[in-house]
């Protein structure tokens, strides 16, 4: 596949072909973090991490690619492995990486404060039902009217599933509100 | 006054870019004098973002997955762990311990009906059985020659191929076939009479091993075929096999084995072996119930790491140990 054809399935929502082309970097760039010193769980997590970067990226029509994908994959996974490493508070082994492509926190739009905001929701989302996952995943991600999600989901009529969406971002809601007073509670 | 449901229609719409030209501005006005509705809205993208994300990392999983287990420098990293592992194992097996094919136990000829339907290789040791339960068990050095032909035989065996993994479907030996439910990552759910929660007697006479060897990538790509254990890949993992076996070293077929981790609980059967994941840091309870019914439990299942050898669990709990040790008339044969 050609960077082009990468990038506009990727933006027609047809991902699957384009991760897997991609994923055929994993073995090279699993090879640069263990030499970077981290183990290969972590270098399977960042890796995963930085295809989702990279593919949030992709899918922001604004988004420019000045360099080969994979190359940008390459600079993303560098940039992972030193926050990984900053956060295990180890040196990085910048050398493995020298011929990689620099990216910067603003280049990839990377918040860590986000991120973290992020990846409390996360949790929160693990702690809400069954039902209002589905109804998220409808809505949010699969972009689907509220007619069709009523349907799908069997609700008695449109009314009854918005309903069902209010009270379960509400849930959310308020589960985020106590995390900020108790953060303990969304420990795993 | 407007109805909190209204509102957050509102904020939907707006986060999801449904709102006209006018009515986003009028909105966006609206917000910059409400801190109330900022945070709504900061909310609501956010949402949007981590169930988008939610659904990307499934499918990376799902690429990622089917990729490390369809690569081929994982599948030889994984022979190679597995296979030098097996080879040592089985050959000090037929070199130490294994009696001549007759002395099999007797367990196949209880299950005759059940095995009739089951493969060929089983209808062979079934046939096998008639003689060995009169037969006097002696000890048989395998020659080079007979143990290639025995690996070229039991390469066609789809039980022994349970040593490469436990995605792979276990072999369904006839037992309580009809009881037992399969799941995608060849385990088989049991009914909610929990084993593990019975008081399980000792097995006098007979032992488990359970032998561990290295932690190949593959293991790793193993757990991601487990349902509902995506989550726990970051355990450390030991690829273990256990074996049942008597006193004699002699496999007892058609065992059952249950394993308890994560709050679950999976059943699978044994022809002797299988090959499956501990995780170092969960608690694992493994119950071995043999055919005839027989069980034994094995508490917290933790081994220290070992490559390419077997350790020998010092009976099947440690209060059972001494009566265990009790047990040690040699040559038996049958389980029942």
């Amino acid at each position: 596949m050609t960077d082009q054809e990468i990038i506009s399935s990727i933006r027609k929502g047809e991902r699957e072909q384009a991760i897997r082309f991609l994923y055929q970097e994993f073995p090279k760039i699993k090879a640069l973090i263990l030499k970077s010193g981290l183990n290969e769980v972590v270098a399977k997590e960042v890796f995963n991490d930085s295809l989702l970067l990279l593919i949030e990226k992709l899918q922001d029509p604004n988004f420019e690619l000045t360099s080969k994908l994979t190359t940008y994959l390459y600079g993303i996974n560098r940039f992972m492995v030193k926050n990984e490493m900053r956060r295990q508070n180890k040196t990085a082994y910048e050398l493995e990486w020298s011929d990689t492509l620099i990216i910067s926190d603003a280049d990839l739009g990377y918040d860590v404060e986000k991120e973290e905001r992020l990846s409390q929701l996360d949790k929160i989302l693990a702690q809400v039902s069954e039902k209002c996952r589905q109804i998220f995943e409808l809505f949010y991600f699969r972009k689907q009217s509220m007619e069709h999600i009523s349907k799908t989901l069997n609700y008695s009529s449109v009314n009854s599933a918005k309903t069902q969406k209010y009270k379960c971002i509400e849930q959310a809601y308020q589960l985020a509100k106590k995390n900020v007073s108790h953060p303990e509670s969304l420990l795993p | 006054m407007r109805s909190s449901l209204e509102q957050f229609e509102r904020v939907s719409d707006y986060v999801s870019g449904k709102l006209t030209e006018s009515q986003q501005s009028l909105f966006e006005l609206e917000m910059s004098n409400d801190p109330f509705l900022q945070e709504q809205v900061a909310f609501q993208k956010d949402m949007v973002r981590v169930v988008e994300r939610r659904a990307l990392r499934s499918e990376i999983g799902a690429v990622a997955s089917t990729y490390a287990v369809g690569g081929m420098s994982l599948l030889s990293k994984l022979l190679l762990g597995t296979g030098s592992a097996l080879v040592i194992g089985v050959l000090s097996y037929f070199i130490f311990m294994h009696p001549k094919t007759e002395q099999k136990p007797q367990v196949a000829s209880v299950e005759r009906s059940k095995s009739e339907e089951h493969s060929p290789v089983q209808n062979e040791q079934v046939s096998n059985e008639g003689d060995s339960q009169e037969t006097t068990p002696t000890t048989h050095v395998m020659t080079v020659d007979e143990f290639i032909a025995f690996m070229r035989k039991q390469e066609q065996d789809p039980s022994f191929q349970n040593l490469y993994g436990s995605f792979m479907t276990p072999p369904l030996l006839g037992y309580k076939k009809d009881s037992l439910v399969s799941d995608n990552s060849g385990f088989v759910s049991i009914p909610s009479d929990s084993l593990i929660k019975e008081s399980i007697p000792t097995i006098e006479q007979k032992r488990a091993y359970i032998g561990s060897w290295r932690t190949s990538p593959m293991s790793r790509a193993k757990a991601s075929k487990i349902p509902g254990l995506r989550k726990q890949i970051k355990s450390r993992k030991k690829a273990a096999t256990v074996y049942v076996t008597d006193e004699e070293g002699n496999i007892l077929h058609n065992a059952k084995m249950t394993f308890s981790y994560f709050g679950e609980q999976r059943t699978v059967l044994i022809d002797g072996v299988y090959g499956f994941d501990l995780y170092s840091d969960i608690k694992t309870t493994v119950v071995i119930e043999l055919e005839n019914g027989d069980k034994a439990l094995i508490e917290n299942v933790d081994f220290k790491p070992r490559y390419s050898t077997y350790i020998e669990i010092e009976g099947y709990t440690t209060a059972k140990k001494g009566k265990q040790e009790a047990a040690s008339e040699p040559g038996i044969k049958r389980i029942d």
